[in-house]
């Protein structure tokens, strides 16, 4: 699967830098369509809240009830995780500085005419308004960087995380997905008649240039079936659950990664993502300890022929980014560090007598890859009862000094 | 005043304006914005005046150290894409042409300085919401974000509740 | 300039030198900029001086000032200023900068020269009752010039001509006689800083006042002009690609490497894509011309320089 084809955030070299050379193309396919849908004139945009002109509107809501329905589409067929592709794009939810700050947007845009956006669209069109507008704007950003500091408390007050709609209504992506499309489609249709209303109101004022209902027609079709679709991925059974982003991780068991450690630690790069405090106490050895922010930096681009492995709490909920352009095969502890930590730095429970050869043999290796990892005496296992045939077998103790 | 008016039907700007954000989405798993490159530009242009400064603030700083630079940044580069297509659009429609839009009733003056001021009010908000309309409310909103709705929600009480006591700019 | 030569490009053991600032690839814009303008001239001084627009008349009068301001840049740069002198004591055939410096010495004359062949009777007749000049017993003599100039317009042209591609092919050459920089080692330097600096021209000539019938011919010329641009791009980052391991490693500066996002998001796009797309427009919807365009190709170009002459110094 594709699932980005240039994900930017793993800072690896090659793809950074490409992705920006995208970006100048997706900024210019934004600046074209807001131009021509007129959005390079204040009077234009400020008609939007004198109720005779809803363009703005139109074309916001309909900008993201697409990209909504198209993503969550394209999430249930399995191309995209939705959760985590929404995770890097949109900021963590931060709700009083959101309102406020909302509150003092609408503000700005009404008074100066433009949001940023489109101050940058109307200075290109020439219009010495937007260019003031647009300077204002990083003088704006500069002022409040210089105050953030004092502000800090409020600027991450209401700090909820990533939080999404469908995370706060308890339902299922492709439904808010749908709900939302109807419920815009209702508000355009209402918008139309606002407009109609004030329009009339101001005589003398040009008509919006309100297409024919056949365009209507088409972008509501186009919104209810990308929805419908998205709702109907739904169904396919295994189409959510599990991350896409796993399907190239292959699962290794506390036991087989306490051998290969022991045996092979050449062979493994272990790297364990749970954070600085937890892994400085306790960590598989060998292990780097690296925040999931930073695995950028881990130098994860060069396929040095090691396996890496991936530690976290519990199971992975997903492969990080900058996991995902790695070469090598990549391989995740089932269970996490909690897994390795009932395996291999628990003692084992005495063995009962009764037990078999492969019994035996299975808690003889345990016990002594936990008195190799953790320096504890090796327990010995009781004697066979019965007609054991074989001793238990004892493995070699393997690897150096250094554990 | 005004030149040619054909501007393209909102309906299917709209849903223009959606692929390319979702394109935006599948292939770089990034939005749109453009705050974010105003104040990379203004930290950059402080950055001449007052280097020591920044070098020690803590906003400004990482913007500085980190990567390759001020302009090493997704929306920089996204925003010269704006430049440059709103000026193709714009000499393609024959609207390109050197002015200001204002309202009937408003002076070249008072125009200008309500787009200094308005712009200033934004800068503050656009980096207090973490994004602008562009940022927060069209990527945001499209991937479902709640505090993304709740800033566009805002966003239009805003402009609504303004709209009275400037409209001597407009109308 | 303090020459080093290096025959290593292990980036661990060698020294980063950075020995060339901004003066480098100012000088490098600007005399290729002046290249373009003598070409140009050359090419659209045909007519009687009273049809064509005075702009274009006195536009060879910009190669001097051009060229002047590019060297005074490149003067700049040299850590013994005086040495400049030895510049004009000697004549090295196997040296481009020893062409250069005596190419420079010849397009001053022709470049005056062409233009005084663009003044018409009148304008030379008012140019000699300026005051300084007249002072200074020159009126007369400029006068005879002129005319005799006008006379032989077609020679001068030629002669405008010829010194202007060798001009524009000596700013490429120059950066490719430091072989030992992989980024520089390419043949395709001196064709494509001449066609850059053919269009950068056109772009500077188009923010006079010229006339529609001429600004339409070199927004035609600019357009052919950007697209052999793109092609000898091309060719470059192939060669380079194709090179010893040195040479792909330099290819790689701009197809993945630091320099990628700048070069193909200011040299590409900026300058050459966009006003490419631009003039199209403007010849198929029959549009005013608009200063967007000569800007972004000035900008484009420069950025061209900028990026090749950083990006070579970086390994």
């Amino acid at each position: 699967m594709f699932a980005t084809l240039f994900p930017f955030d793993s800072l690896l070299a090659g793809a950074r830098e490409l992705g920006l050379v995208v970006a100048v193309a997706v900024g210019f396919g934004f600046g074209f369509v807001l131009e021509r849908a007129g959005f390079g004139r204040a009077s234009k945009l400020t008609a939007q809240f004198y109720l005779t002109d809803m363009t703005v509107f139109k074309v916001m809501f309909g900008a993201i009830v697409t990209a909504m329905t198209g993503l969550v589409l394209a999430s249930g067929l399995g191309l995209v995780d939705l959760v985590s592709v929404s995770e890097g794009i949109a900021s963590p939810t931060f709700l009083w500085p959101m309102l406020a700050g909302g509150f003092l947007l609408g503000v700005g845009f009404i008074v100066s005419g433009y949001c940023p956006g489109t101050s940058a669209v109307a200075t290109a069109s020439g219009n010495l308004d937007g260019l003031v507008t647009f300077v204002g704007v990083i003088l704006g950003s500069l002022l409040y960087g210089e105050v953030q500091p004092l502000v800090q408390g409020f600027h991450t007050s209401g700090d909820l995380g990533p939080f999404f709609l469908y995370q706060l209504l308890g339902l299922p992506a492709p439904v808010v997905a749908l709900l939302v499309a109807g419920m815009a489609m209702g508000a355009f249709l209402g918008a139309e008649k606002l407009e109609r209303i004030f329009s009339a109101k101001r005589e003398g004022l040009p008509a919006p240039a309100v297409g024919p209902t056949p365009a209507r027609r088409l972008a509501f079709a186009t919104f209810g079936g990308v929805a419908a679709l998205g709702l109907a991925t739904l169904a396919f059974p295994g189409a959510s659950g599990a991350d896409p982003s796993l399907a190239r991780v292959l699962p290794v068991s506390a036991a087989e990664l306490a051998e290969r450690v022991v045996a092979e630690p050449w062979t493994l790069r272990v790297i364990d993502l749970r954070g600085e405090a937890a892994c400085a106490a306790a960590r598989v050895p060998g292990a780097a300890c690296v925040s999931p922010e930073h695995l950028g930096e881990a130098g994860l681009d060069a396929a040095d022929g090691r396996t890496v492995v991936l530690v976290g709490e519990g199971d992975l909920a997903g492969l990080p980014l900058a996991a995902r352009a790695y070469r090598g095969p990549v391989m995740a502890l089932t269970g996490g560090f909690a897994a390795w930590k009932a395996y291999a730095l628990t003692a084992p429970a005495p063995l009962a007598a009764s037990a078999t050869p492969v019994e035996r043999a299975t808690w003889g290796k345990r016990a002594a890859l936990h008195a190799q990892l953790t320096g504890a005496k090796p327990a010995a296992a009781p004697a066979p009862t019965g007609g054991g045939k074989a001793a238990p077998a004892r493995p070699k103790k393997k690897g150096g000094g250094c554990s | 005043m005004d030149r040619s008016d054909r501007f393209w039907n909102p309906y299917v700007a709209g849903v223009l304006l959606g692929c390319v954000l979702l394109g935006s989405f599948l292939v770089m798993g990034k939005g749109l914005g453009a705050s974010g490159a105003a104040n990379r530009l203004g930290a950059a242009g402080l950055d001449v005046v007052a280097p020591a400064h920044v070098d020690a603030h803590p906003v400004f700083g990482p913007q500085k150290h980190e990567g390759r630079g001020f302009f090493d940044d997704w929306l920089v580069f996204e925003v010269l894409g704006v430049f440059l297509g709103g000026a193709v659009a714009a000499y393609s429609a024959g609207r390109l042409r050197v002015g200001v839009i204002k309202g009937p009733r408003a002076s070249t003056a008072a125009r200008l300085a309500a787009a200094l001021v308005g712009g200033v009010l934004m800068g503050v908000a656009a980096r207090m919401a973490r994004g602008c309309t562009s940022g927060q409310a069209l990527t945001g909103g499209a991937v479902m974000s709640v505090g993304s709705w709740v800033f566009m929600m805002a966003v239009f009480g805003g402009g609504y509740a303004m709209a009275h006591f400037v409209r001597r700019l407009w109308t | 300039m303090h020459e080093i030569d290096l025959f290593r490009h292990s980036a661990a053991i060698d020294p980063h030198l950075t020995i060339w600032g901004w003066e480098i690839p100012v000088y490098l814009f600007l005399g290729g900029l002046s290249a373009g303008v003598m070409i140009l001239t050359a090419l659209l001084a045909r007519g009687e001086p009273s049809e064509r627009s005075r702009a274009l008349r006195w536009m060879p009068l910009a190669v001097p000032v051009l060229l002047s301001a590019g060297m005074l840049a490149l003067f700049l740069d040299l850590a013994f200023k005086l040495h400049v002198l030895r510049f004009y004591l000697a004549f090295r055939p196997a040296s481009p900068m020893s062409w250069g410096a005596w190419i420079l010495v010849a397009v001053y004359p022709a470049a005056l020269l062409l233009a005084a062949a663009g003044l018409t009777a009148g304008e030379a007749r008012a140019l000699a009752g300026w005051r300084p000049l007249a002072v200074l017993r020159l009126g007369a003599p400029l006068e005879r010039v002129a005319a005799w100039a006008r006379a032989r317009r077609g020679a001068l042209s030629s002669l405008n001509l010829g010194l202007g591609v060798a001009l524009g092919v000596y700013t490429g050459i120059l950066l490719g006689a430091l072989g030992a920089r992989a980024v520089w080692s390419s043949a395709v330097l001196g064709p494509l800083f001449l066609v850059s600096g053919f269009s950068t021209a056109a772009a500077f000539l188009m923010l006079f006042p010229i006339g529609h019938a001429d600004h339409a011919r070199l927004r035609r010329w600019d357009v052919g002009a950007i697209g052999v641009e793109l092609a000898l791009i091309a060719l470059y980052l192939l060669g380079l690609a194709t090179g010893g391991e040195s040479a792909r490693q330099a290819a790689q500066l701009f197809l993945g490497g630091g320099y990628t996002a700048a070069f193909w998001a200011l040299v590409v796009i900026l300058g050459l894509l966009v006003p490419l797309a631009l003039e199209a427009v403007e010849a198929t919807r029959r549009l005013r011309p608009t200063l967007v365009t000569p800007a972004l190709i000035l900008a484009g170009g420069f950025a061209l320089r900028w990026i090749l002459v950083s990006a070579g110094q970086s390994m």
